[in-house]
């Protein structure tokens, strides 16, 4: 049975996974934080928690609040920033067999091509993910998602600061998404993932104020699946480099069905926040559904449901 | 509830917790802390308060739970002459866990124990038994001694010398901050348990933090124990 995916054909490195099933940037940390509770090597890739130039210190609390079926967040992208994830994380990446990709983010663009600069030919990183989506940062962010021209130049940027591939995550706080892949897969992109999280809130009755901190936040979860496989459907439609969906997928049948819209792989978020073993318990799903079905490589399945 | 968890019984140390899924709904797990060990059973203790902690406390006996634990970090026991542990509402928790451990070391263990009324007071005979020495104080004043529980606190300080005195706190944030304050006042070296909505409960999401003097801590894996000089609590 042929479970790999080329989520880069176009780019000279390339970018080839074992198995479609990839971590979702932000739900899982650097990788370590899991590795003792199940064995992440198996894992398609890994996408490590949004990194930009310098460290942040991310949103005021309360950062996280459940709803039904889903979880509003407003971290605001708190991390470590690009010097210390080469110089404290990528080692440790660079003697793992599952491939890491770090996803970054900028206030300019210039800030992305930067960081997009320092990671390249870093050893333990093997592709960038363009987060042009995260709802919790006040300037840039989905700002660059929203509109087709400056996703367009912050593709081209980052594309012409690093030879790595380079995955560019979308946003659908916008008017029309498929505009926007066509626009970011002509300035260069190998890949597009999407969906980033949709802007939310809650506000507490009693308080009379908004439960989070940072009073908007991005929704994820089980609640945001259907959107998020109509608007992979819609996008895989609209480009020809490789689709990656990502939005509530929590069981194999969930990650079948972003793969049938046609993504040729996916990623798993918020899933793990219950179930931390959920990515490994999708793929063994997938192998099984396979199986079953008398399928061979999971390409034959990539796009299946499109009419 | 007591929980039949061999596997985290043997390794987990007071001041830890257990991140429990209850059921498919709610979504996220719920945090524990732990409150009793013995053999390879765990008893955590809490109040129904919501969706999760009431479809716990419809659980049937026997009933199987997925638990991940234990998480974060205990508390650092330090055989220091006297103990003091300051525990309010449901808070208390965890300090009976700890005063377990402490009993076998050659140390004078001091509880006390705040509430609202005299109903919410946990835990009191339970301390005694183990020989700690137990006061109380209720807001109410309908047991123990009227007021709060910092006010019996600040009275015990007084009469202990602070290099010789080593104090732990779980309660309300409110409780935790006043508890700092005269630690630090005392110069008493001081442990704080906080308490926050956990998601990953491993230290990925970043979702539980905490303001300390040197940048966002995570409660879930830096904590929930902390020393209470590093936490800016109300701020």
């Amino acid at each position: 049975m042929n479970l790999s995916v080329q989520l880069a054909p176009k780019n000279k490195q390339g970018l080839l996974l074992t198995n479609p099933v990839m971590t979702a940037s932000g739900t899982f940390g650097y990788g370590t934080e899991y590795s003792r509770l199940f064995d992440i090597q198996k894992l398609g890739a890994i996408v490590c928690k949004g990194t930009t130039l310098n460290h942040k210190d991310g949103n005021p609390q309360p950062r996280i609040v459940e709803t039904a079926s889903g979880l509003l967040n407003s971290i605001g992208l708190q991390n470590i920033g690009v010097n210390a994830l080469i110089k404290e994380k990528a080692p440790l990446w660079a003697s793992w067999q599952v491939p890491v990709i770090v996803n970054i983010a900028g206030e300019t663009i210039d800030e992305y091509a930067r960081i997009a600069n320092e990671l390249d030919g870093v050893a333990g990183i093997r592709a960038i993910e363009v987060n042009i989506s995260c709802p919790n940062i006040k300037a840039g962010g989905a700002e660059f998602g929203a509109n087709p021209k400056s996703a367009a130049e912050v593709t081209a940027a980052v594309k012409t600061a690093t030879s790595l591939p380079v995955l560019v995550k979308l946003t659908i706080n916008t008017s029309d998404i498929a505009e926007i892949a066509m626009a970011v897969a002509e300035a260069g992109a190998d890949a597009i993932s999407l969906i980033n999280t949709l802007r939310g809130m809650a506000i507490d009755i009693i308080m009379r104020r908004p439960l989070l901190g940072n009073i908007i936040g991005g929704l994820s979860g089980p609640a945001i699946k259907p959107v998020a496989l109509h608007m992979v459907y819609k996008v895989a439609g609209a480009v020809d480099v490789p689709v990656i969906g990502c939005g509530g997928i929590t069981t194999a049948s969930d990650a079948i069905e972003f793969i049938m819209a046609g993504a040729s792989a996916v990623q798993v978020g918020t899933a793990i926040f219950t179930n931390p073993r959920a990515p490994l318990d999708i793929l063994e799903g997938i192998e099984q559904f396979m199986k079953k079905e008398g399928i061979e490589d999971i390409a034959e399945l990539v796009g299946a449901a499109r009419y | 509830m007591s929980l039949e968890a061999g596997k985290i019984a043997k390794i987990a140390k007071p001041g830890q917790f257990l991140h429990i899924k209850i059921d498919d709904m709610p979504f996220l797990r719920r945090p524990f802390s732990l409150h009793r060990m013995y053999n390879s059973n765990i008893d955590i203790f809490y109040h129904v308060v919501g969706k999760g902690t009431q479809a716990l406390s419809q659980k049937e006996s026997g009933a199987k739970l997925d638990i991940l634990g234990p998480l974060g970090n205990g508390f650092e026991i330090k055989e220091i002459k006297n103990q003091v542990l300051i525990g309010g509402g449901i808070g208390i928790a965890p300090l009976f866990a700890l005063a377990e451990a402490l009993v076998n070391t050659s140390t004078q263990i001091c509880v006390i124990i705040g509430a609202k009324t005299k109903e919410r007071l946990l835990c009191e005979e339970d301390f005694a038994k183990l020989g700690c020495k137990v006061q109380v104080a209720t807001e109410d004043g309908t047991g123990g001694k009227k007021g709060m529980a910092t006010d019996i606190l600040k009275d015990i300080l007084l009469s202990l010398p602070p290099t010789e005195t080593i104090l732990y706190s779980s309660g309300p944030n409110k409780m935790l901050a006043e508890v700092s304050r005269v630690a630090n006042v005392a110069s008493v070296s001081c442990q704080i348990s906080l308490e926050e909505t956990i998601c990953c409960g491993v230290g990925a999401c970043l979702g539980c933090v905490v303001k300390t003097a040197t940048g966002y801590k995570r409660v879930c894996s830096e904590g929930p124990v902390f020393k209470s000089d590093e936490i800016l609590l109300g701020s």
